[in-house]
């Protein structure tokens, strides 16, 4: 398993690496399957949250909704729209969340748009998933924060060169 | 929470979106500065680097302290830390999931087994 973690111009972006002991279509449908989806998803996300309902709709343009109500009765409703639906290798969807969060359909959400990409590789008949989630996905690298480093910055000044 | 925290790093991400802006930043990790001294690398005018100290300022990186007629410039650590808790929130958060992925699709493939 590996974490990386670079802060970007504009962008922090996070890496996540794991290979599971199951052939990719089956890891893939996992996501994609609204049943298989709402057992695992979700109630790992904090400790006396319980996961209200789950919609999912993976296809290109479709829609998915995971209601989660914690134990001090917020709402943490993350939403979002699948941009591409390859299976079994690729899987890339918004992450936003609703404001209120509290209805059981479709509520207004607020910024900021995240982008969460999913890659699934075979790796014989296991498969290795790695997750990216951008926040404002954007193109020059600029400067990199390692986990730990107090106020200590990496520059990699590719675009000092046009000052 | 997650969600609370991104909210607070739109202006980080806005002042550290300008090279000379970072490069400041840089400078200041090694120490305090006073406006002149920011501004000798770039042969920049008092005014043009007094404009990015702002930025940074208002973005609540960097704190400005009047000795006299010197301003004195100084990094200030806690939004960097916020970064870095809005990753280390989703680092937990998505390897939690993942440990949950993994165990489901373990009963998954024991049940199909039997």
């Amino acid at each position: 398993m590996s974490t990386t973690a670079t802060i970007k111009e504009n962008n922090i972006k996070l890496q996540l690496a794991r290979v599971f002991d199951a052939p990719r279509e089956l890891v893939f449908k996992a996501w994609t399957d609204a049943n298989q989806f709402k057992q695992w998803f979700g109630r790992a996300a904090c400790g006396g949250s319980s996961l209200q309902s789950v919609k999912v709709d993976a296809r290109v343009g479709g829609k998915y909704r995971i209601q989660v109500r914690r134990a001090d009765g917020e709402f943490f409703t993350t939403v979002g729209v699948y941009r591409e639906v390859k299976p079994p290798e690729r899987l890339v969807f918004t992450w936003q969340f609703e404001k209120n969060g509290s209805g059981e359909e479709y509520g207004e959400v607020e910024p900021p748009e995240m982008l969460v990409t999913l890659e699934f590789k075979a790796r014989g008949k296991q498969t290795e998933l790695i997750l990216t989630k951008n926040l404002r996905p954007s193109k020059a690298v600029t400067v990199t924060i390692k986990a730990g480093a107090e106020a200590s910055m990496n520059l990699e000044n590719s675009s000092a060169n046009k000052l | 929470m997650v969600k609370c925290s991104s909210r607070l790093l739109d202006r980080t991400f806005a002042a550290l979106a300008d090279p000379t802006r970072r490069r400041i930043l840089e400078q200041l990790t090694r120490g305090d500065r006073c406006v002149t001294d920011l501004a000798k690398p770039y042969a920049m005018s008092l005014p043009a680097v007094s404009k990015h100290l702002r930025v940074l300022e208002n973005a609540g990186l960097v704190r400005r302290r009047r000795r006299g007629r010197v301003h004195q410039l100084q990094l200030e650590a806690a939004p960097m830390q916020q970064a870095q808790a809005w990753i280390e929130e989703y680092r937990k958060f998505w390897e939690a999931s993942f440990d949950r992925l993994d165990e489901y699709l373990k009963q998954l493939q024991t049940k199909e087994k039997k």
